[in-house]
């Protein structure tokens, strides 16, 4: 594929982003002024409601004391009491005690205004109640709305993005550039075999006006083997042939064009498409990361210490992934179609599970099993496969639906319909996939010999360490715990950082530092499993943690195997650090800091090794 | 379905998905707020009848004795509407005072008890289910020891007028209008995209002339110029070479007839 063409493909889907999530956020927006329309009113009136109820009651107290026969200037408490229920009610901002001629007698605040409550003893006017409304909580409210909206449309634009730019490379660009080397072949005198280009589209029919002109020449040839195949079958002695030899030898190479191509399987198509098929179930799989933490919080478990709660679902997950995949990576190729197919099954209904489980340990159970079929899946999807030879795209997108938008849009349903019904809706996501994995030509699907199969790498666990650490356990049992979206978005900001630092393949030591530093800096922002609301300062941690650690990801030096089970086992790691963490009081991120510099250390180690002896 | 019909076609779902999440999240966002309002309303009558309760307890009355308590919950009922129902339970979970008076006597679900047991360090318990959210506080004697709950049940998201139900027409056509300029919007960039295939397939079927401005060196039209060319003058040639064969053919006839006829 030319540059133009590759920088066209760019704009074309960026425009088609655009298109979409500008067309989902203007709909947002409108159905949320018309929502706004609808629900506020009656929001103001209830809170209106609780108002009145309040500052009738207590008006009530009042009367009550002055009915005892306590003077208003010699009430007792009513400060206390005030105090009380402004601290008790929060649609409440202050409330003053005043007397008929406006003086203020007691008042939680200064300058109260707001409703007034008389107090009327005898049928006489004897004080008023004042209370100040609290700011409604509907501006915070349609605020962070408007993020998720925003969100919304951002993420799926994204998604648009991605497909329309798969699609044009993969289908129009190809063909483009297919037609373009053919129709530059037969000018130089290269005539191809005929190929019968099956299917629709403004491609194919491209290269079937390719063959349409090639017709003429087909049949000129057919005339021209015609007359050879008689001479040659009058040329008994052989003396024809060789005056034949000098009239078709300039001729030659058009000759070729009668031939035709053998019925064509698409190999690199079938490949390709078992590569992306993961990536979408990848996608669908992260969308738990903003609950799985936080979802295990809630649960509990009594024989374990609570450090372990958010962490256990991910350590489980990591080990049986890992021990799934090696397994899996076994099978003979003709298993390959069902290990997929019941990967995703296992998996799908694992998630689905999880909307009626209230035990710890059937959630954890369910998560194990969830981690063995993404293990089964992946490896039968990719087994031999090198991470980025074939497919350049591959591994930037799969770090961007792992990271970016599959925790967005997870965050974003269970804002929408809740947690359970977010893992039901992943889980049924799972399960239709699988049945797409049954439709790949699984037999076209191989190992190749010379895939470097080394079972693992150190960068990239130390990566999985820190991503395991914060974005799978931290964030969401902490800022995220009861904001799915921000937990959401956090790891996004992680995920977008990693997956521009991928291709700019960052010196190993730049990466650490920044891995390092982006540690320390959420570590000073506070981020720990109380933090109830993410800053600036823990985004800015999640974007250089996401550099750094993307920057230790090389693709290209390892197969996705290597590339899935070194991740899992640091993320599985990582998790765990931060439970030892909390158990020995230590900063949460203190080991898993450790964890990173190690395993990065350990991993050069080992490189230099290989290289000495591979010298 | 073409390549790009079908990319049109996906598109045009993931808008509607898109729409749709937006609406659930309006509806989920703003029934919450609804049950926070109703909740906040709820707090004051919450820690009066507790404060009420927890008066005659320090008066050395136990749970079951003091019964003003059935008739402030009444109250509490008849006062607000948002509540469905207001009980107190022993720390047992046996109901002692219910607004349901049939139910008096009963135990309060194991879900109660549970939510009872995972609350924070504070006296607040809270619980949502299905259709309702009920918002409980203990009961303290002197001592600061429980000696019983109180139980509001309210009507949670699901009782709300349904927010979706209200924009709903609005939806249907906010979606359709967003589907539609998604999908005519990606149809004309994948238009825009396929242009120059489409033309150079026009010009190999012949329905348009070859070469022209767009023809430009490294374009598919200059090549397709260049391979029709090549094809002509390579027809040409094939042709040629078959009347050469022919020739061969034709002179060994006569040589066989040259032969044949001396015999």
């Amino acid at each position: 594929m030319s540059l133009p063409d590759a920088r066209r493909d760019l704009i074309i889907a960026a425009i088609v982003g655009l298109i979409l999530a500008i067309s989902v956020g203007a709909g947002g927006a409108l159905m949320l002024s018309s929502a706004e329309r609808e629900a506020l009113p009656e929001l103001s009136a209830k809170v209106r409601e609780g108002s009145d109820t309040v500052g009738q009651a207590v008006a009530d107290q009042i009367r009550m004391a002055l009915d005892y026969g306590i003077p208003l200037e010699g009430l007792y408490g009513v400060d206390t009491y005030f105090a009380n229920v402004v601290s008790g009610v929060p649609t409440i901002d202050a409330l003053a005690l005043v007397d008929p001629d406006g003086d203020v007698l007691t008042s939680t605040a200064e300058n109260v205004t707001g409703l007034a409550f008389p107090v009327i003893t005898g049928g006489k006017l004897m004080a008023n109640v004042i209370l100040a409304p609290a700011p409604p909580l509907f501006g915070h409210t349609v605020g962070k709305l408007r993020l998720a909206l925003a969100a919304t449309a951002v993420v799926l634009g994204l998604v648009a993005a991605c497909i329309t730019l798969l699609v044009l490379r993969r289908n129009v660009s190809a063909g483009r550039a297919r037609l373009r080397h053919l129709m530059l072949g037969v000018s130089r005198g290269v005539f191809p075999a005929r190929t019968l280009p099956s299917g629709r589209g403004a491609t194919v029919v491209a290269l079937s006006g390719f063959d349409y002109r090639l017709a003429p020449l087909e049949a000129s040839v057919r005339c021209l083997e015609d007359e050879v195949a008689t001479v040659r079958a009058i040329d008994f002695d052989g003396s024809l042939s060789e005056k034949l030899d000098p009239i078709l030898e300039p001729v030659a190479a058009a000759r070729g064009v009668v031939e035709t191509a053998g019925a064509s399987v698409d190999r690199p198509g079938h490949r390709s498409f078992a590569g992306w098929l993961a990536v979408a179930a990848l996608s669908v799989y992260a969308m738990s990361i903003p609950f799985v933490s936080n979802f295990a919080i809630d649960r509990q478990w009594e024989y374990v210490p609570v450090d372990w709660w958010p962490s256990l679902p991910w350590i489980a997950e990591g080990i049986a992934a890992i021990m799934a995949s090696t397994l899996a990576r076994t099978l003979p190729q003709q298993a390959r179609p069902m290990a997929a197919f019941f990967g995703l099954l296992a998996a799908g209904l694992s998630f689905a599970a999880a909307y009626a489980l209230r035990d710890y340990g059937l959630f954890l159970a369910s998560r194990a099993v969830a981690g063995a079929g993404l293990g089964v899946t992946v490896s039968a999807l990719f087994s031999g496969r090198s991470a980025d030879s074939r497919e350049p795209l591959l591994p930037v997108m799969m770090l961007l639906s792992l990271l970016v938008a599959g925790p967005v849009l997870g965050g974003l349903l269970g804002e929408a319909i809740g947690r359970r019904m977010a893992f039901l809706s992943a889980g049924i996501l799972l399960i239709a996939l699988g049945f797409t994995s049954l439709t790949v030509r699984w037999n076209t699907i191989g190992g190749h010999a010379g895939a470097t199969a080394h079972g693992w790498n150190g960068a990239m666990a130390a990566a999985g360490a820190a991503f395991g650490a914060v974005s799978l356990v931290l964030v969401p049992s902490g800022p995220g715990y009861e904001n799915y979206l921000a937990a959401g978005l956090l790891v996004a900001a992680g995920g977008a950082a990693a997956t521009l630092a991928l291709p700019l393949h960052p010196r190993w030591p730049v990466s650490l530092a920044a891995a390092l530093a982006g540690m320390a800096l959420l570590s000073w922002s506070g981020l720990s499993m109380s933090e109830p609301m993410p800053g600036a300062a823990t985004a800015l941690g999640m974007a250089v943690l996401g550099w750094g650690a993307g920057g230790l990801v090389r693709p290209h030096r390892a197969t996705m195997t290597t590339l899935f089970l070194s991740t899992g086992a640091g993320i599985a790691a990582g998790a765990g650090s931060v439970s030892i963490a909390g158990a020995f009081a230590l900063p949460p991120l203190a080991i898993a800091a450790c964890l990173v510099l190690v395993l990065t250390l350990a991993g050069q180690v080992a490189v230099r090794r290989t290289t000495a002896v591979a010298a | 379905m073409s390549p790009a019909v079908r990319t049109i076609f996906a598109l045009s779902v993931l808008t509607l998905v898109g729409i749709t999440l937006s609406v659930l999240l309006i509806n989920e966002a703003l029934d919450r707020l609804r049950v926070r309002a109703v909740e906040s309303n709820i707090d004051f009558i919450l820690t009066e009848l507790r404060d009420s309760v927890e008066a005659s307890v320090s008066l050395g009355l136990l749970l079951p004795e003091i019964h003003v308590a059935q008739d402030l919950i009444e109250r509490a009922r008849l006062g607000n509407q948002e509540i469905l129902a207001v009980e107190i339970f022993d720390p047992s979970g046996v109901s002692v005072y219910n607004t349901d008076r049939g139910s008096i006597g009963e135990r309060v679900t194991d879900d109660w008890l549970e939510a009872i047991r995972l609350r924070d360090d504070s006296r607040r318990w809270r619980l949502e289910q299905l259709d309702t959210v009920v918002v409980g506080e203990e009961i303290r004697n002197d001592f600061g020891e429980p000696v019983g709950h109180l139980a509001v049940t309210l009507a949670g998201a699901a009782h709300g007028d349904g927010l979706v139900g209200a924009v709903a027409t609005r939806f249907a056509v906010v979606a359709a209008a967003g589907v539609l300029i998604v999908a005519l919007l990606s149809a004309l960039m994948f238009h825009i995209a396929t242009r120059d295939l489409r033309m150079v397939a026009r010009q190999l079927y012949g329905q348009e002339p070859l070469g022209g401005p767009s023809a430009e060196p490294g374009t598919l039209a200059a090549a397709a110029v260049a391979m029709c060319a090549a094809i002509d003058e390579t027809i040409v040639e094939v042709d040629l070479a078959a009347e050469k064969v022919r020739a061969l053919d034709q002179d060994e006839e006569i040589a066989a007839e040259d032969v044949h006829e001396p015999a």
